[in-house]
């Protein structure tokens, strides 16, 4: 899986290839400049030197005409008019890029000397000596034929053209063409110029190479950070949300790895402490596992998802889950350098992942029975199997959350009577949800998403505050809202009810406390409800006799109403040991001083026996079903 | 001090529209010319203008002097003043028209962007100079 990731980061290496091959072109470009600059010159220098050639060569013929096959030299000595029109002929040659035009001759001692000048500037006389730097001059003498020299000595020339006048094949002058250096420093420039931006754009590559490189780092460092837990290193939830269109879901397992009363660690030895165990469990996780063919995620506070690819042998997959449960509880884990704490996890499986329409779903599974792991008395694995049912619904815990901030979590009141007078004395508040499309979700659809998350508490707030607002401004309702135990373990929950319950309402609300969730400290749920019961609200057990009841811890609770298990009350008709147990409660409540209530009377032979055995409050469909904030106005208002 | 001279000169020297490589090519020319000339190493030179004197810095066999009277030799680009004609020293010019000066024995001047060479056979011989084969190609009868 880490490779899916690398896959992703190295997408972005593929930049740097292209801008190789753009600065590879580049280089290339600018080591073949010279060779450029070679060629450009040749061509401007044939271009020019052909121009001027064909010039010449008139010249040439006009000479020969007016010569008549005489001496040149004879002629252009004795008549001055003549070498004055022929320097008035070359004279046109003249131009930026043509600097001097002149003619020559070679004296008897093999030296040239001018025989006219045409140039503006630099004028010499005839007769005049003419050094020469290059003995290349003397080839034109030879061969007799046109001759171009690069002048590499003279700063001011480029070329020199020789166009030798041959007459009775003897060479008696020479046509001499000197071209500026001009031409060769613009065409120069232009390659200096070239050069320039050919460099400036490497360097520009160079440089953009550099931060593009830079970027891809930080890109990668960053998505490594979006992706890992700071804190465990795992993989987070933005990852595994990343990653599940990839996913080949139906090639692994999920395991839900939650530890065991983390909320106790946290709240006893502090939040450092709670860190530390997480980090330390993280780190036995990760050292169990594959980490190049396993997905090791922290999906929540103190909830890890567990993807574990599955090898085909399903024995030894779970063999190595229950030893992996064995190998985090095992040894204790330092939390100070007085303290080590032992720590457990409840873990749910989830192999059949194939028949999951998607990853939500096969973590849903595996969350429910991570659930049941804990119900059963948590460090325990539970795996899925198709006998378990699991309530599909398409909710999720971001529904839940986007339910509480657009306030479509809502309040329904079931009446609780008082049998003896058939009076409404309170209403229980059951939540419900709405859904986008108005329809309502029951409590034991969305309840069970958000256990275990920050979500669960935002709800019950929302509930308290909701209906603690009610309550101020309905002076003749009273009401009864449901804890959970971590509800009433949690600092914050515990803070509100201090803050808003005050003295005009307290009479009228009261707390129940679900006796189904197996409550293990009792002292400090005692203290906890000691603090509820300062505010001057009431306190009763809900769902008492559901299988976890204890009469001794319960006598020793403060407690003001117990509530009679639905389960009890429900066959209480039909079976005689639900008759004598429902008895026997309401004589233990009789006996410490505290209000029986009959849960699910929901005929009128439950009601009938619930009067029988003397229970003075009742609740259930019979009596009144659950109704809107509404229904419950108008019906408080029958009863004046 | 000796190199802020220099770098004076050398922008003196560019100035008159020399570029280096002309003052390298002059001042070997120069050099040649003149321990071709007076046969000897180095040869004394007293110079008259200001931007000839970048030739003595890369000529090393030429001894630049203060002195004109201690001087071998004469170089100018300007027509000299009396005293220093009745010295009597072997002068060079720069520049081909001081070829007409009577006390003017040569002239190394740029022509047409070239470096020329003139040597007068007469003005040589009134030095006593007999110029060696090598410069007899820049000798010269007579001025055109």
């Amino acid at each position: 899986m880490v490779k899916t990731y690398k896959e992703n980061f190295e997408r972005y290496f593929i930049v740097i290839p292209i801008i190789t091959l753009i600065f590879i072109v580049m280089l290339y470009i600018y080591f073949l400049l010279p060779t450029l600059e070679k060629n450009l010159s040749k061509e401007i220098q044939t271009m020019f030197v052909q121009e001027v050639s064909y010039f010449l060569q008139n010249v040439e013929d006009h000479i020969k005409h007016d010569i008549d096959n005489k001496s040149i030299l004879d002629i252009f000595f004795k008549n001055e008019s003549l070498r004055k029109k022929y320097e008035d002929e070359l004279s046109l040659l003249l131009s930026p890029n043509i600097k001097y035009v002149y003619m020559l001759y070679l004296d008897k001692d093999g030296k040239f000397r001018y025989l006219l000048d045409a140039s503006k500037e630099d004028k010499a006389r005839p007769h005049q000596k003419f050094d020469v730097l290059d003995d290349d001059w003397y080839k034109v003498v030879k061969t007799k034929k046109d001759l171009i020299i690069k002048e590499d000595q003279i700063d001011s020339i480029w070329i020199t053209y020789l166009k030798p006048l041959v007459n009775h094949n003897k060479l008696e002058a020479i046509l001499v063409v000197d071209f500026s250096v001009k031409k060769l420093q613009e065409i120069n420039g232009l390659i200096a110029n070239i050069k320039l931006i050919v460099v400036a754009v490497l360097v520009f590559i160079g440089l953009a190479f550099n931060f593009i490189l830079y970027q891809i780092i930080k890109y990668g460092r960053l998505k490594k950070k979006t992706y890992i837990d700071t804190l465990t290193q795992a993989y987070n939830r933005v990852f595994l949300s990343e990653m599940a269109a990839k996913l080949r879901l139906d090639n692994f397992a999920i395991l839900a790895i939650d530890v065991d009363h983390f909320k106790m660690v946290n709240d006893t030895y502090g939040h450092e402490a709670g860190d530390k165990v997480l980090k330390e469990i993280a780190r036995r996780i990760k050292s169990s596992i594959r980490e190049a063919e396993d997905l090791f995620i922290r999906y929540g506070g103190e909830e890890f998802l567990l993807l574990i690819r599955k090898s085909g042998d399903r024995k030894k997959m779970e063999q190595f889950i229950e030893r992996l449960r064995k190998i985090i509880g095992e040894n204790p884990i330092k939390i100070n350098d007085k303290e080590n704490i032992k720590v457990t996890v409840s873990i749910g499986v989830n192999f059949d992942t194939d028949k999951a329409k998607g990853l939500d779903e096969a973590i849903k599974i595996a969350d429910h029975m991570l659930y049941e792991a804990k119900r059963k008395g948590r460090d325990r694995v539970e795996i899925y199997n198709e006998n378990i049912k699991i309530q599909n619904t398409d909710i999720s815990l971001n529904d839940v959350k986007d339910a509480l901030l657009e306030k479509r979590i809502i309040s329904y009141y079931q009446p609780v009577f008082d049998l003896h007078k058939m009076k409404p004395i309170r209403y229980e508040v059951l939540a419900r949800m709405k859904d986008r499309q108005g329809n309502i979700v029951p409590p034991n659809v969305f309840l069970d998403i958000i256990r275990g998350t920050n979500i669960y508490f935002d709800f019950t707030k929302y509930i308290l505050e909701s209906n603690i607002d009610m309550l101020k401004e309905n002076h003749t309702i009273s009401i009864s809202i449901n804890l959970s135990i971590l509800d009433i373990l949690n600092n914050d929950i515990i803070n509100l009810i201090k803050e808003k319950v005050s003295p005009d309402i307290a009479n009228r609300i009261s707390f129940e406390v679900l006796e189904s969730e197996e409550i293990e400290n009792y002292q400090l749920i005692a203290k906890r409800l000691e603090i509820i019961k300062q505010t001057g609200a009431q306190i009763a057990i809900d769902d008492f006799g559901s299988g976890y009841s204890n009469f001794v811890h319960i006598a020793n609770l403060n407690l003001d109403a117990l509530k009679i298990d639905g389960s009890l009350i429900r066959n209480i008709d039909k079976d005689e040991t639900s008759y004598k147990i429902v008895k026997t409660i309401k004589l233990f409540c009789d006996e410490i001083n505290i209000e029986a209530v009959a849960e699910f009377v929901s005929s009128e032979k439950i009601f009938k026996k619930v009067k029988e055995i003397g229970i003075p409050y009742g609740q259930g469909f019979y009596l009144a079903k659950p109704m809107s904030f509404e229904e419950m106005l108008s019906f408080n208002k029958k009863f004046g | 001090m000796k190199k802020i001279l220099i770098t004076f000169f050398l922008i003196i020297g560019f100035s008159f529209g020399y570029t280096v490589n002309e003052l390298r090519l002059e001042a070997k020319i120069f050099e040649k010319v003149s321990v071709y000339l007076l046969s000897k190493k180095p040869v004394k030179v007293y110079i008259l203008d200001n931007d000839l004197k970048l030739i003595v810095r890369y000529s090393p066999y030429l001894q630049k002097v203060d002195d004109p009277k201690k001087a071998d030799m004469i170089i100018t680009s300007q027509k000299l003043p009396t005293e220093l004609i009745t010295l009597n020293k072997i002068v060079i010019g720069t520049k081909y028209f001081l070829l007409k000066e009577k006390y003017v024995t040569g002239a190394i001047f740029w022509h047409k962007g070239r470096p020329n060479i003139i040597l007068l056979r007469d003005r040589l011989k009134a030095h006593k100079i007999k110029p060696p084969k090598v410069l007899e190609k820049y000798v010269e009868d007579r001025i055109w």
